[in-house]
């Protein structure tokens, strides 16, 4: 388990951070699609979480909470984009179809899979459920939570998720 | 489907310098921390070079202090007007420097060498990188310089590095050793002591409006112009920028006497306040030219709090002020389930001398949306938990744009 003075030490904080830095560019790529964009991404996050290392209450959920502050960095990033201009329509909350495939689906999939259908397929909320549960192993109700959003309404972005890379793969399917 | 979503995810590739930016970001916390600063993560520079180059643009140019002693002021190029405090013992660098390397380029902005410590500024593109240190050397002797600083973006970067302590040298020719975008670097540097100024005006054209003088120091750089704004105002705010980048819906100008608009590069950089620029001139003997600053961009040290209900309320008409402006909030909004819009009135007013444009909300990550003009903010929105049913907002760092224009007349 990690100490906390591990964590209020610049150089031991930078050993653990190095130890994660990897799997956070990568989840921050997939949300900004933009190398330098998931840099500065990686150094907010080290930024954030060095300056509330303190409200960090149990130093075993440390990657955790490192990967929710890189979402909610690349987020960020996302919505400075479009700062100046109009904000978003409304959440996708709001009229969420009914789960396309039962969870017993999830595992029936080809490999065909394309990172590409990934980056491009899926909208933010998509991509948050999909790297949690998928990338980093996390269950449902784990990413459910980390991402602040109700088991249900979890179950059924994932849902719709797999739905668009499922359909992403026969549309490469069929152009190949 | 976990397995080739982890393996397509695994296949992203990792640039070199991802080390070092998360380095960098925790170093720059740690920094802040340590030092308690309130200013600006993007624009400070560190107590470091505060406690030993004292910039003195911001001194309030009434007091007479100015006028009262001679040869008091020194001009260090792309860092500021600073106090002559060791007559010509001040090393500088009067020309940029620029490095080409590998996939890109660095350029050295501002050296000032004193019998305190030393300070080096540079910069460089997206397609080079930078290193913690750096060092000075001459004659067999290294003098390592640690970087205090460093801002980066999309495309390009600037960092600080600073001495703390008399660089013993025996002249101006120094080499500077540096680590760039993995490839080791040696650029010659050709230092050289600064000059005196009596006044501002004697170091370039001058123009004053609102209790506002801007100068432009001029010099060359290759067949460019560079032009370096300083500026004397009251102490209770700073000037974020002058316009060199379009700031707030205007950009200052370049133009010669036949109406033709030159354009304009920007220096970056950490220490000066956006003022850094260069442009290609015709340099014909029977041209004129001026420069014209539409507005400046101004950042105050205030703050002020409100508390408002997390509800949809879109006539609400309470007024508070900061730094003096008012800002009504004219209602509220909830947004989905867990944002809130806030919309306010700053009181735009082009007639007026100086105008509120935007503020910040500390503690609270937030967006903001400006008028179609680029000069006044609409509303703020920011995220609330789902069971928050009142906010409080902690209102900083008021940007105000203060309206010019200031005209220089070029000389080059």
């Amino acid at each position: 388990m990690r100490k906390w003075s591990q964590i209020g030490n610049v150089d031991s904080f930078a050993r653990l951070f190095a130890e994660y830095e990897a799997e956070l560019y990568r989840i921050a790529f997939v949300y900004v699609r933009h190398e330098q964009d998931a840099l500065d991404v990686v150094q907010e996050t080290a930024y954030r979480a060095f300056k509330g290392a303190h409200q960090l209450k149990e130093t075993r959920y440390f990657k955790t909470w490192l990967i929710r502050i890189a979402i909610s960095c690349a987020m960020d990033l996302l919505r400075k984009r479009k700062r100046l201009a109009l904000l978003s329509a409304p959440s996708h909350m709001d009229n969420l179809p009914e789960p396309m495939f039962e969870s017993s689906n999830e595992k029936s999939v080809d490999l065909s899979l394309s990172l590409q259908s990934i980056l491009h397929e899926l909208d933010d909320k998509e991509k948050g459920l999909i790297l949690l549960r998928y990338y980093q192993d996390y269950t449902i109700r784990e990413t459910a939570e980390l991402l602040d959003m109700p088991l249900g309404t979890a179950k059924t972005i994932l849902y719709r998720a797999l739905g668009k890379l499922r359909l992403a793969m026969r549309e490469e399917d069929y152009d190949e | 489907m976990s397995e080739p979503i982890r393996d397509r995810i695994s296949s992203i590739p990792l640039p070199s310098e991802l080390g070092e930016r998360g380095r960098q970001g925790i170093l720059q916390a740690a920094a802040e921390l340590s030092e308690r600063r309130r200013r600006r993560r993007l624009v400070g520079i560190t107590a470091a070079v505060i406690a030993g180059i004292t910039l003195i643009s911001a001194l309030s140019w009434n007091s007479g202090v100015m006028a009262s002693i001679q040869k008091a002021l020194q001009f260090v190029p792309g860092f500021g007007v600073v106090a002559n405090e060791d007559e010509n013992k001040r090393l500088v660098l009067k020309e940029l420097v620029r490095h080409e390397v590998r996939g890109g380029f660095i350029v050295i902005k501002s050296v000032s060498v004193d019998s305190n410590m030393a300070y080096i500024e540079m910069n460089g593109d997206g397609g080079s990188w930078f290193g913690e240190q750096l060092a000075l050397e001459q004659n067999g002797q290294a003098f390592i310089l640690k970087r205090s600083m460093s801002v980066s973006s999309l495309r390009d970067w600037s960092a600080a590095y600073w001495y703390d302590g008399k660089l013993e040298l025996e002249s101006g020719h120094v080499m500077l050793n540096m680590r760039a975008s993995n490839q080791d670097f040696l650029i010659p540097l050709s230092l050289e002591y600064a000059d005196s100024y009596a006044s501002y005006e004697e170091l370039g054209p001058t123009a004053t409006k609102h209790d506002i003088s801007i100068t432009a120091v001029l010099s060359q750089f290759g067949d460019r112009t560079r032009i370096y704004l300083a500026a004397r105002h009251p102490d209770d705010f700073r000037i974020s920028n002058y316009g060199v980048i379009e700031t707030f819906g205007k950009q200052l100008t370049v133009q010669d006497d036949q109406g033709t608009r030159y354009e304009i590069e920007k220096i970056q950089g950490i220490s000066a306040p956006g003022g850094d620029f260069t442009v290609q001139l015709l340099q014909l003997p029977d041209r004129s030219y001026s420069l014209t600053i539409p507005h400046i961009a101004v950042t105050y040290r205030d703050e002020t709090s409100i508390m408002l209900a997390a509800e949809t309320n879109l006539s609400l008409d309470k007024t508070i002020k900061l730094a003096g402006y008012p800002i009504t909030i004219t209602g509220t909004e909830l947004i989905g389930e867990n944002s809130m819009r806030v919309y306010v009135d700053v009181h735009r007013d082009e007639a007026a001398a100086s105008s509120l444009v935007m503020f910040d909300l500390q503690e609270r990550s937030h967006m903001i949306k400006l008028n179609d003009e680029m000069d006044a903010m609409l509303y703020t929105e920011f995220e609330i938990e789902p069971d928050e049913k009142a906010v409080k907002l902690k209102l900083a760092n008021p940007d105000v744009i203060w309206r010019g224009p200031w005209v220089l007349e070029l000389n080059p």
